[in-house]
């Protein structure tokens, strides 16, 4: 957990299972659900964050700590020193190691990202989903994704004939 | 990998021990317990030794490769009833399917029940494969336009219309008026057509040329209103009469760009 430094505004986070984050009112802003409830004032010094449990909102809290802009007073100057197009490369890294998680957990994070509306992670996962899709037969999207085959199978025949091309 | 050789073993000494069991039958059945017994404990042993080296392993590598495979496992024999895709809600599955092209948004949206009415609701619609896919796919570009066209519900702005075919009358004429008929019912923010001719540059003569150019003139000529409606048009080995520009140009009405490539005009050829 961060230190509380002099100038930093904490915010205390809450998930529904009791656990509480305290992070700097910065990262916080990431999520622009928490920005919109603290610029408009209705966030006291704890704001609870409902549907989302612990394991995944320490892992949201992980992200946006890592993506929060570092352009602040303090922590400028390691920035300063460092290209924007190398800061985009290891950030690049460390999303690509970030994402790799099984997929509950992927599912949890895009409607997390989906509710805290933030853009960054929203994508990650999306795409980091939607990568599997390409090149791969209908059955291996289908458990990649572990989307349940609901149709009986008259229904699956009929699905199959007017769609032919997408089961080559 | 450590985790299977560790059951390849236990695997290995059941078999041991059904072989074992035919030649032994003939023993006194307590000689025969004991035996089996010992068989048993070996196995056992070699999947605790399985056990010893899985726990040698880095904690990254046990969680990402076995806890998967143990998830799919699970998954597997609880009658995949965890289908966590299908049960994000409709926004954020829009959003994970605008990311591909139309064609693999569609293939993912046959999987199941709840996700096949999705792809009428795609704000964006791009069919852009290459030459060689489209060679083999290029009938279901004119279906699958037609489909996605004809059953989307008119509340949803299409964004981005954007779609890649041969020019080949019957299924230019299936997709134009599909498309046509939509501009005139629905809203449509940017409609795109790459037209490609069947043949490529090397054998393209100028006969070929005059053919194409006529073809798309008759294309234009019947679908007057997907094209009045094009904000962008990509055309490839035409050869053009002199009223031809004209004729396009006042007929896309919307065209914010118009870009030939290896087109002519007869006498001088044109490349932009």
């Amino acid at each position: 957990m961060a230190t509380r430094e002099a100038g930093k505004k904490m915010i205390m986070l809450k998930s529904p299972d009791g656990m509480e984050f305290e992070v700097e009112e910065a990262v916080a802003m990431e999520s622009q659900t928490i920005r919109k409830m603290i610029e408009d004032d209705c966030a006291d010094t704890a704001i609870l964050i409902p549907n989302i449990n612990s394991k995944i909102l320490s892992r949201v809290i992980e992200y946006c700590n890592k993506h929060v802009p570092t352009t602040g007073a303090t922590g400028a100057a390691a920035s300063d020193t460092v290209a924007p197009a190398a800061l985009a490369e290891d950030l690049k890294i460390w999303d690509a190691e970030f994402i790799k998680v099984n997929r509950a957990t992927r599912f949890d994070l895009i409607q997390a990202a989906s509710y805290l509306n933030i853009k960054g992670l929203l994508d990650l996962t999306s795409q980091t989903t939607i990568d599997t899709i390409s090149d791969n037969s209908l059955e291996e999207i289908r458990s990649f994704l572990s989307t349940k085959n609901d149709y009986l199978p008259e229904e699956e025949q009929t699905i199959r004939r007017e769609n032919q091309w997408a089961f080559q | 990998m450590k985790f299977n050789r560790g059951r390849r073993h236990s695997r290995d000494s059941k078999k041991e021990a059904c072989y074992g069991e035919e030649r032994l039958s003939e023993l006194p059945s307590d000689v025969v317990v004991k035996v089996l017994e010992t068989v048993k404990t070996q196995s056992k042993k070699a999947a605790g030794h399985g056990e010893e080296r899985l726990r040698k392993l880095p904690n990254d590598v046990l969680v990402n490769n076995i806890l998967e495979t143990v998830e799919t496992q699970s998954t597997k024999t609880a009658g995949n009833a965890e289908d966590r895709l299908s049960k994000l809600p409709n926004d954020l599955l829009l959003n994970i399917l605008e990311r591909v092209g139309t064609l693999d948004a569609v293939r993912t949206c046959i999987l199941s029940k709840k996700m096949q009415k999705l792809p009428t609701m795609l704000s964006q619609i791009v069919i852009d494969l290459s030459p060689r896919d489209l060679v083999q796919m290029d009938g279901v570009v004119a279906d699958v336009t037609d489909k996605i066209l004809s059953t989307r519900s008119p509340q949803i702005t299409v964004r981005k219309l954007k779609l890649k075919f041969f020019l080949v009358p019957s299924r230019c004429l299936s997709i134009g008026k599909s498309v046509g008929l939509a501009m005139a019912t629905q809203k449509l923010d940017a409609a795109e057509f790459e037209i490609m001719p069947l043949r490529d540059n090397g054998c393209c003569t100028d006969a070929h040329r005059l053919l194409f150019a006529q073809q798309f003139n008759d294309f234009v000529r019947d679908c007057p209103d997907a094209f009045a409606g094009l904000t962008r048009l990509d055309l490839r080995f035409l050869r053009f009469g002199e009223s031809d520009i004209p004729n396009i140009l006042s007929t896309c009405k919307q065209l914010e760009s118009l870009s030939f490539f290896e087109c002519d005009g007869g006498f001088a050829r044109c490349c932009m």
